[in-house]
């Protein structure tokens, strides 16, 4: 195995250490920042330990310690506040907001979860489920803040926090179209972010923008500065995005591709309104040119371009088209791509700017091992791989093997880098990086009376991936059409935005099937 | 709904499409992800502009179940005449 030198950074192993670190180190320090209407507010490291203290200390008194705390909020500040005074003696549980009032309400369930944080916005959909208690930010986080617990006495009663015990239950689509609980534990969750330091220097400040509910959006972006004791600057609203990429200047966010690509077709837009679109690809080209012989000029010329302090961006979620790496390469950023599932905490591997390999996914991080199965599955083992599924001994079974997560993806390694090549699992990724199971929406369309049956897939339309139906109705499908039209307006507006299927195709025949009366999905990709 | 309201709302989403992706020959029927080719972050920088020129705000629960530039049309008409009112 060829060896990698990793970065040395602090260590710390659970959550009550790293805000003691960060108290001690850090307390002048701004931790967060972020928008409120139109102005500012930061919160330093000390703040922010004061009101991670007054969180716990009031779920403490609500009796929830052990329980399962719920957390069904759009991106704000208290999100991150909430998530480390529950992790350290209940368990956290990060659900998505945009899922429907259904599914919230079954995983209510199915998770154990004794209570919930909503907002004004999330409200209404949390209302069924009236034996929960229920605590909305909005209303009532100001007077939570108000709980009395001395820091020290914070510190004391967390310090020996169990940082083996599950603390974390993060939700991955399973197969079956029902989302499966991911159970972390504290060590699982800050051994991974800190192999994210471990191969990148993480410079101030960062931006959060990614939905906090992922694993990908909140580890390696928000708990990885305020780990590092770096400023992690908030974005509420992503129609806010520009705005607050201007405001806060940060060096580093972490992104998907489809905002990614966004981003760079947003700037030639922006520079054609302008009749600026030619001198810009000029600059570009004489940049490049510069550098071929030594000179690198790229901050000075493109700087003001998006914002003068952006160096690195890690995208995840999905796969990157290479082009754009190179297009933001060529006005000064660097795009590094990064490699994980919601399983592992979520990071396996993520690439290092000292050495950026085009078109792999990374550098595996430290002290994660992974292998390639006969049949080309990455296999993936580490103090990052979670405990198991919530209540799912046999999909825990399933997915481990010896030791080792099977990840479902086709690659390779070559030393400590690893690509990605496919995928064993039918799993629709999306470009804003969220997974569709094909069987859910398929189970869902079969439900249809007039539909027999049904293949979900995504398909390439006009340079943006889109989720596609094809159906087969009978013979006389076609008399059909317009019921299924209705029918499938109707699925879409119960499903949340990015499951959407926005096409659908009538199948002249009954789909080819194999021995074992299966459809042979690769026939129809 | 007035269809007036409509027809001028429909417009100047196609003033709009034209202006900031070159986009032509859209109808009501106009799908933006399956025709246009428009990724969620391409119509959520429409719907800023929208805001941003008629000073209102759209609400996110909406916007993200809309599908075609018809479907815009009746919903920022709605919106226009509740801010007038």
């Amino acid at each position: 195995m060829q060896m990698e030198k990793y970065l040395d950074t602090v260590i710390y192993d659970d959550f009550s250490a790293m805000l003691k670190g960060r108290y001690e180190e850090s307390s002048r320090v701004t931790a967060l920042r972020y928008f409120e209407k139109e102005n500012i507010v930061d919160v330093t490291y000390s703040e922010m330990v004061e009101r991670v203290a007054a969180v716990y200390e009031f779920l403490k008194k609500e009796g929830l310690g052990g329980k399962h705390i719920a957390i069904l909020s759009e991106n704000r500040y208290e999100y991150i506040i909430i998530y480390l005074a529950a992790v350290l003696d209940s368990v956290i549980v990060p659900l998505d907001r945009e899922a429907e009032p259904s599914v919230i309400n079954e995983l209510f369930e199915r998770f154990d979860v004794s209570a919930v944080f909503v907002t004004d916005k999330t409200a209404k959909k949390a209302g069924q489920a009236s034996e929960i208690k229920k605590y909305n930010i909005d209303r009532e986080f100001r007077d939570i803040l108000k709980t009395e617990i001395s820091v020290e006495r914070f510190f004391e009663e967390t310090k020996d926090t169990d940082k083996d015990r599950f603390a974390v239950l993060a939700s991955t689509s399973g197969t079956d179209g029902r989302m499966k609980g991911v159970m972390l534990t504290q060590y699982n969750v800050i051994t991974n972010i800190r192999g994210t330091l471990e191969n990148n220097v993480l410079k101030s400040p960062t931006l959060s923008f990614l939905p906090m509910h992922h694993t990908y959006g909140f580890n390696p972006c928000i708990l990885a500065t305020l780990y590092n004791g770096t400023t992690l600057c908030i974005n509420r609203d992503v129609k806010k995005l520009f705005r607050d990429i201007k405001a806060f200047d940060p060096f580093f966010f972490g992104a998907v591709p489809m905002v990614i690509e966004g981003i760079y077709d947003n700037i030639l837009r922006e520079a054609g309104k302008q009749n600026k679109e030619r001198s810009l690809k000029r600059l570009i080209r004489l940049s490049n040119a510069l550098r071929k012989v030594g000179i690198d000029l790229r901050h000075r010329f493109f700087g003001s371009i998006i914002t003068p302090g952006l160096r690195l961006v890690v995208s995840g979620g999905a796969p990157l088209r290479r082009e754009y790496v190179d297009k933001f390469d060529e006005i000064g950023i660097t795009i590094l791509n990064g490699y994980g599932l919601t399983e592992c905490s979520p990071t396996v591997a993520v690439s290092r700017t000292i050495n950026n390999v085009p078109g792999s996914a990374g550098t595996i991080m430290k002290n994660i091992d992974v292998k390639v199965a006969e049949d080309g599955e990455l296999l993936v083992r580490g103090p990052n791989v979670m405990l198991g599924y919530y209540k799912d001994e046999e999909a825990t079974r399933d997915a481990m093997e010896d030791g080792y997560f099977k990840t479902g993806d086709i690659g390779y390694t070559l030393g400590r880098i690893i690509f990605i090549t496919g995928r064993k699992k039918n799993l629709i990724i999306t470009e804003n990086g969220e997974n569709i199971a094909p069987e859910y929406l398929e189970a869902k369309i079969n439900s249809f009376d007039e539909v027999e049956e049904s293949l979900v897939v995504s398909k390439r339309v006009n340079n943006v991936s889109i989720v596609c139906a094809k159906v087969y109705m009978g013979e006389n499908g076609k008399q059909n059409v317009q019921r299924f039209k209705e029918d499938l307006k109707a699925l879409n507006e119960s499903l949340p935005s990015y499951m959407r299927i926005d096409d659908y195709e009538v199948m002249p025949e009954a789909f080819q099937k194999n021995s074992s009366k299966k459809i042979i999905r690769k026939l129809y990709l | 709904m007035n269809r007036e309201r409509v027809d001028q709302m429909f417009d100047e989403i196609k003033k709009i499409l034209d202006e900031e992706y070159h986009i032509t020959g859209v109808s009501k029927e106009t799908n933006f992800r399956k025709e246009l080719g428009l990724s969620s972050f391409d119509f959520l920088n429409l719907i800023c502009i929208f805001e941003e020129r008629y000073g209102v705000e759209l609400d996110e629960e909406k916007y993200i179940h809309i599908v075609t530039v018809g479907e815009l049309c009746d919903y920022l008409e709605t919106l226009v005449v509740k801010d007038a009112t």
